[in-house]
């Protein structure tokens, strides 16, 4: 079953955290991704860059309308994902208790809607 | 700069304005931004105690470029900083011709043909979308993008090589 694992931060405090705090960060998440992907349940994920850097698109009457920055303010920003297959919610549960956020802000994780099961399965 | 355009104005009298006529005066300066580069870089060679003026001159750094470590060449940063990709390919045209090229508000309006206020809303909206991505200090952990020269006619990005750090 796929679950995405959804990694906030906040950015404000990253700002001013000292450079060899977010290198070390970097170590770990190297080390996370090279586990989950031995253990065959990293499916992918990737690091965003920072929510100032978003554009949001909309198109309302036809016209593709574009806005600078995140869809919402928020004091955590979305950082980056990861797509784990595993058995159930509790096994994806403890990978994301290893994903190095998860100590300092949090992840979400969520179902994937599966959408190939036949109505007859 | 007036070069590029020069140049463009007498191509295209014979062939015909190009479908991305802003990306084709993009590559005529870069190739000649390359080109005087190259030859400052034997001038200041043969000499090496005249004031380095020029480069200072023709290319305006107005944003302010974190991490001087991972690129030891000014222009270098900024082609990273006009590249983002949080930035459109209008914008990245926009800032290059501006950054890189020298050229004015006015003049990338013309040729783009757009009124000079919409070009100009776009550059400060590029501006401060850059300037936001640059200030953050998880760039420097990042491989340099390469922007090849076959998308230029998209993108309008100038070509560099991964830098030597």
């Amino acid at each position: 079953m796929k679950y995405l694992a959804l990694i906030y931060c906040d950015e404000a405090a990253d700002a001013a955290r000292p450079e060899a705090e977010i290198h070390a960060e970097y170590g770990a998440y190297f080390a996370f991704t090279e586990e989950a992907k031995q253990a065959g349940v990293n499916q992918s994920g990737e690091a965003l860059h920072p929510s100032s850097t978003a554009t949001v698109v909309r198109v309302r009457d036809g016209k593709v309308l574009t806005t600078d920055g995140p869809f919402a303010e928020t004091k955590e920003q979305l950082a980056g994902y990861y797509l784990f297959d595993c058995k159930n919610l509790d096994e994806a549960i403890e990978w994301a208790a290893k994903i190095p956020h998860a100590s300092i802000t949090g992840i979400e994780v969520r179902p994937i809607m599966d959408f190939s099961q036949s109505a007859t399965a | 700069m007036q070069e590029a355009f020069a140049s463009a104005l007498a191509h295209w009298r014979e062939v015909g304005i190009p479908h991305n006529s802003a990306a084709w005066v993009t590559a005529a300066a870069h190739r000649k931004l390359i080109d005087a580069v190259r030859r400052e870089q034997t001038r200041r060679k043969k000499a090496p105690d005249l004031a380095y003026e020029s480069a200072g001159s023709a290319l305006p750094i107005e944003i302010p470029l974190a991490n001087e470590m991972s690129y030891p060449d000014d222009r270098l940063r900024l082609m990273f900083a006009c590249c983002h990709p949080a930035l459109s390919t209008e914008a990245q045209v926009a800032l290059t011709l501006r950054m890189l090229g020298g050229l004015t508000t006015a003049e990338i309006a013309r040729g783009s043909l757009l009124p000079e206020a919409t070009l100009a809303q776009r550059l400060v909206r590029a501006k401060r979308k850059d300037w936001c991505a640059r200030s953050t200090r998880f760039r420097m952990l990042e491989s340099p993008t390469k922007c090849r020269l076959e998308s230029e006619s998209r993108s309008g990005s100038p070509v560099y090589a991964r830098p030597s750090i």
